[in-house]
């Protein structure tokens, strides 16, 4: 085929076509540049304030399914979408990223005022479609949830990397990691039953067995590190650092303990933020990073109901007027008629309090009349889902104080011999103070001792009724929620009997108590004194904290890491948390990190509370807190 | 006597079409309705035409003209059967009118309703056609969104669909721009060469035909070489030297191969241009004149003509070759003409300037691929020399006529042949074509991808989801009917006849049979069988 060179054989161009050649590469270097620059086009979003709001930011967190583009029921459409943006926007609301709000988890950075998050589930391109543009109408920020297998399928229904890329270099959005493949079912029994992927142990077919727990980790670990390799391999200039549990809350799909702390602990290992379902979506700096919860959105919940929600859910159940305050229907039907409130369904109905978490100690009161099945006031901690509730079956004969742990598993507390009379309405009265609920029925005590109660410090108050295989039906009246200051007595090293005595007056009133304990000492945590017997029989008796007092001075010369490190130790050691007394030569970045070690306590549901004194810049357990938590 | 009538002042401000059609004549008289003369007609326009017949015919009678469809459609919108009456008698001055003489009469055609929507829909094919191409245009370009925004998902596969499509559309819209070269009256001396081998039933019409061009005679040579012919080839040529004592004949006693035979009358040849005639093609009387003009640029190396398919309607396989030939000259190689870079002249008809000619002849002639000697593939191998150095363009307007093979096994062997020279010389043009304008440069190395990428998309498309138990992708062939739907669209607004509709045969029947042979053809290039005998 080789053609010599020849002069007749040469080949050659003509000026016409070199030129066109030029003018060619020139266009097309300019055309791709221009597309370039045209498709990763940024857009400037609002910036956060440059300081910390006075009040402890509360972070709502929304999530929604797919947007679809005409209204089907099942989804909200884009218009839908808009409505609820616009109003979430006059009420106030500012989104915020998922590296805001990581920062402001690890790093007390600032947020705005009623920071926003916006969620996208599954990754879908119609929600992409159709989001987008109201994101740039608004100037907002979202999130979408991506799960990896879609794109290595390459199903043209789910966003792909190209357009992720686009996505995050616009600067709206935000990429959540959801797993590799865990929203595939898999062979969960010798009879091919099928179970969920983060919830269920697999069937291994070649050693007909379920798989072992170290299996069972490896398998959620390395779908995790699937995911966030594919990120990393297609994703340039971004880190994904977020998880959305595809299917919501573990608690609900396993009952399974300690299933559900491996794959937690499996998140927690490859991300710093993950999201699950909620009633109300509500945060703040105390919530768990490894548990912020969100509220999903459907078509149901309107623009006006939504803001409504929210606004509720807010501010504490006890700035809110009777008529004012939000109730969330979980099963069944939920009625209000003025200061009336009425559950019914079959076979259960429940109703949940917007706000309630808010508030560590308060009292309910109500008048009750329950017509058929069983009633229950239960108080659900918001972060570890234990329970105890206080209620009974109609012609039972009694009414029961309950437990009931992260395992589904009951424990009577206390028994009542109390009989409900369904054509008679009952008062009701429960007050909790720190480790301890007071119950009246009928306007008289049903003990003379508060139950002592190893609960959440925050916990989601609500009715619930059951009838096994009938209906149930439960009215309310005149429901009060009342909140209470978290009161710490001080008691000394060696208390007399009149001083013992004296407290033991004011139990109702007490939230916790605390005596001298350690101090932090050249940089180290120094027992002062061991907790006496007294304290603990006390505090078990009356329903109190037990919180020992470590002392800070400057005298004893601690650095301020130090002193965060023995505060720490401290809080590890105690049973409920500790109370701090220090000087007022703390500085303001000290004040900082004791912010921080406070967070951290109750994520270990403890308090690290702090002593009133002159020239202090925080708030104390005497003085009225601006912000609840504050008080600890 | 002449009759004059509202029609007839209507029938002469219609405009006239000067060509020559048969016609079967049919008389409404009872006396001879059963009989049938063979007739033509000439001259014609929508209200009437002349009539040569070889029977007289009495003036007012009214007789059915039945025609062969495809005829003088512009006269009549494609109607099988017209009723006309003969309203003047003229005096025939023209004897040699396919060979029928006595008579001539003025016929003026009946306007009824069915003649007169006839014409209003032949008359609006052209519009109607505009607007489906329009729309043809912007749901590929909305089918072509689609492979644009999921790009990524299947990125080969889609660039692919765009690149194809993109590459589709650019034929259609350069040809567009494309103009034939201009009528300078440039006259250049002229050798026709026609080289053959066992043609005795075509090589006499050829030259005839050659010889009856309107070329003037002092600037035309013709030169027939007898390749080793084992018919009455070389009788045929002799007989028809004596019918024009100007013809040379070459005649070569063994054959040496089509090659050697148009090499042989480029060395004897004495005129500036050579033009290379096919045995089985027949020239116009203006082709030649028309074929020359492009050469008045020095720079022009070669000129294509434009072919028809003389035996368009003998069956499927020539329907669908009509509309194919259609196709790849005035689209494809007008698309490539704009750029001046036209592929291939076709061997059918194709002038080269021989000054250019003869110094790569030897080189040609003596061509090698992969050890072995080129046989076949001359008009494409001839036009890669031009193309290297020289422009080569296509002349809409230099027709000539050519038989297409009938039989699937004729056009098989034809098309291996065809698809082995286009292997040989794609690959050698593929060396300097970027020296061409990037148009014609990238259109040509995608021409080069498709054949071999195209049957591969072909199986993925349709044939791999069958064996998964899934469903043959529903969009590509919708795709696929688009596209050659676009194609056969060009064919109907030059035509305006039925036969536009085997464009779209041809390309399932390209898409799932003949673009399999291109990886046969692959295999077997070096052997040098030739076909289409």
């Amino acid at each position: 085929m080789y053609i010599p060179e020849t002069e007749a054989l040469r080949p050659r161009s003509f000026r016409r076509d070199s030129v066109a050649w030029l003018l060619f590469i020139v266009m097309t270097v300019v055309a791709g540049l221009s597309w370039y620059k045209f498709s990763h086009r940024v857009y400037a979003i609002s910036a956060l304030p440059a300081a910390a709001d006075t009040a402890t930011p509360r972070i709502t967190i929304l999530s929604f399914d797919r947007i679809v583009s005409e209204p089907d029921g099942a989804h909200v459409s884009k218009e839908q979408l808009r409505e609820r943006l616009s109003a979430l926007r006059a009420d106030g609301f500012t989104t915020i990223s998922v590296a805001q709000l990581e920062a402001f988890y690890h790093d007390a950075r600032p947020l705005p005022e009623k920071p926003l998050l916006l969620l996208f589930e599954h990754g879908y391109m119609e929600t992409y479609r159709n989001v987008d543009p109201l994101l740039r109408d608004f100037g907002w920020h979202a999130s979408l949830g991506v799960q990896t297998r879609r794109l290595q399928d390459r199903d043209t229904a789910f966003v792909y990397w190209d357009r992720l890329q686009r996505m995050v270099d616009s600067g709206l959005w935000d990429i959540v990691a959801q797993g590799h493949r865990t929203d595939q079912p898999i062979v969960a029994g010798s009879n091919a039953s099928l179970g969920n992927f983060l919830a269920s142990r697999a069937w291994l077919e070649n050693t007909r067995r379920l798989e072992s727990t170290s299996e069972f980790s490896n398998r959620i670990d390395e779908d995790l590190a699937t995911s966030l390799e594919s990120f990393a391999n297609n994703l340039e200039r971004y880190h994904v650092s977020a998880f959305s549990y595809p299917f919501g809350k573990l608690d609900h799909l396993t009952d399974d303990v300690n299933l559900r702390s491996l794959v937690e602990t499996a998140v927690s290992h490859h991300f710093k933020l993950s999201l699950v379902d909620d009633l109300f979506g509500m945060n703040d700096e105390f919530s768990s990073p490894q548990h912020l919860k969100r509220l999903r959105v459907t078509p149901a919940l309107s623009a006006t109901e939504l803001t409504g929600r929210l606004d509720r859910a807010l501010h504490s159940s006890a700035s809110l007027a009777a008529e004012q305050q939000s109730w969330i229907t979980g099963s069944g039907q939920f009625e209000r008629h003025g200061t009336s409130l009425s559950l019914h369904g079959s076979p259960s109905a429940e109703a949940w309090l917007a706000g309630s978490p808010w508030e560590s100690d308060w009292k309910v009161q109500a008048d009750i009349s329950l017509q058929q099945g069983e009633f229950w006031l239960v108080s659900t901690g918001v972060e570890s889902r234990t329970q105890w509730r206080f209620g009974g079956r109609h012609g039972s004969g009694t009414l029961q104080l309950q437990s009931i742990d992260t395992s589904r598993n009951t424990t009577t507390l206390a028994t009542f011999p109390v009989v409900i009379d369904a054509t008679e309405t009952h008062h009701l009265a429960i007050t909790k103070r720190g480790a301890g609920v007071w119950i009246e029925w009928d306007h008289a005590p049903l003990t003379q001792r508060p139950v002592y109660i190893a609960a959440e410090t925050r916990s989601l108050l609500g009715w619930k009724t059951s009838a096994g295989t009938g209906s149930v039906e439960l009215h309310i009246d005149h429901f009060a929620f009342t909140a209470y200051p978290y009161t710490v007595a001080e008691l000394s090293n060696d208390p007399s009997s009149a001083e013992i005595q004296d407290l033991i007056v004011r139990a109702p009133l007490v939230a916790a108590i605390t005596f001298p304990w350690a101090s932090i000492d050249t940089g180290k945590l120094k027992t002062e004194a061991p907790v006496d017997v007294v304290f603990d029989i006390l505090a078990r008796r009356y329903g109190w904290d037990l919180l020992p007092t470590v002392s800070v001075f400057e005298s004893h010369r601690a650095t301020r890491e130090q002193i965060i490190n023995a505060l720490q130790t401290a809080i590890v050691q105690s049973k409920h948390g500790i109370f701090l007394r220090a000087d007022s030569s703390l500085n303001d970045e000290l004040a900082a990190s004791i912010q921080a070690t406070q967070r951290q306590a109750a994520r270990q549901n403890k308090r690290l509370v702090l002593a009133a004194q002159p020239n202090r810049q925080f708030n104390t357990a005497s003085a009225a807190p601006q912000s609840p938590l504050l008080s600890r | 006597m002449e009759v004059s009538t509202v029609a007839t002042e209507e029938r002469r401000a219609n405009p006239r079409l000067d060509a020559i059609s048969q016609a079967r004549v049919q008389r409404r008289n009872p006396l001879f309705t059963t009989r049938i003369w063979h007739g033509a007609l000439r001259n014609g326009s929508r209200g009437g035409a002349c009539l040569h017949v070889n029977t007289p015919l009495d003036l007012g009678e009214w007789i059915d003209l039945k025609l062969d469809p495809g005829v003088i459609p512009f006269v009549t919108a494609g109607q099988a059967t017209i009723e006309a009456r003969v309203v003047r008698q003229i005096a025939s001055s023209d004897p040699a009118v396919h060979g029928v003489s006595s008579y001539t009469f003025g016929v003026e055609f009946k306007r009824n309703i069915k003649l007169r929507l006839a014409h209003a829909w032949y008359r609006s094919i052209p519009w109607l056609v505009t607007a489906l191409f329009i729309a043809g245009v912007v749901n590929v370009g909305y089918l072509k969104s689609f492979n644009l925004d999921s790009f990524w998902y299947q990125p080969l596969l889609n660039f692919y669909s765009i690149l194809i499509s993109i590459f589709i559309l650019s034929r259609v819209l350069l040809a567009l721009f494309y103009r034939p070269p201009k009528n300078l009256g440039y006259q250049p001396a002229v050798t026709a060469i026609i080289a053959c081998k066992n043609e005795e039933d075509s090589i006499a019409k050829t030259i005839d035909v050659i010889f009856n061009s309107d070329y003037p005679r002092e600037r035309l040579e013709v030169i027939a070489v007898n390749d080793g012919s084992t018919d009455r080839t070389l009788e045929e040529m002799r007989a028809a030297q004596r019918r024009n004592p100007q013809l040379k004949i070459i005649d070569f006693k063994k054959n040496l191969g089509k090659r050697h035979g148009m090499a042989a009358g480029a060395q004897a040849a004495k005129g500036e241009i050579l033009v290379y005639i096919d045995s089985d093609s027949f020239v116009q009387p203006d082709t030649i004149h028309k074929l020359v003009q492009g050469f008045a640029d020095r720079d022009v190396g070669a000129v294509c003509c434009h072919a028809h398919v003389q035996n368009a309607r003998t069956n499927l396989l020539t329907k669908m070759q009509e509309v194919r030939y259609y196709i790849a000259f005035r689209i494809v190689k007008a698309a490539e003409s704009i750029f001046s870079s036209v592929s291939c002249c076709s061997g059918c008809l194709a002038a080269y300037r021989k000054e250019y000619v003869m110094p790569v002849l030897d080189h040609w002639l003596n061509q090698t691929f992969l050890g072995e000697i080129a046989t076949f593939g001359d008009d494409r191998s001839l036009t890669n020399y031009m193309l290297r150095r020289y422009r080569v363009i296509y002349d809409s307007e230099a027709v000539c006529t050519t038989i297409v093979p009938e039989t699937y096994h004729v056009f098989f062997r034809q098309q291996l042949r065809w698809k082995k020279s286009w292997i040989r010389e794609s690959l050698i043009a593929c060396t300097f074509i970027w020296r061409k304008h990037p148009t014609a440069a990238i259109s040509y190395y995608l021409g080069v991808l498709f054949p071999f990428v195209g049957p591969l998309v072909v199986l993925n498309a349709l044939a791999v989801p069958l064996l998964g138990a899934a469903s043959p992708s529903l969009s590509y062939l919708y795709g696929a009917i688009l596209m050659s739907f676009l194609y056969s669209l060009a064919y109907l607004a030059r035509f305006r006849n039925t036969l536009w509709i085997y464009g779209v045969y041809f390309t399932f029947f390209y898409m799932f049979v003949l673009a399999w042979q291109t990886f046969y053809a692959l295999l077997t290039v070096r052997r040098n069988h030739w076909g289409t005998r």
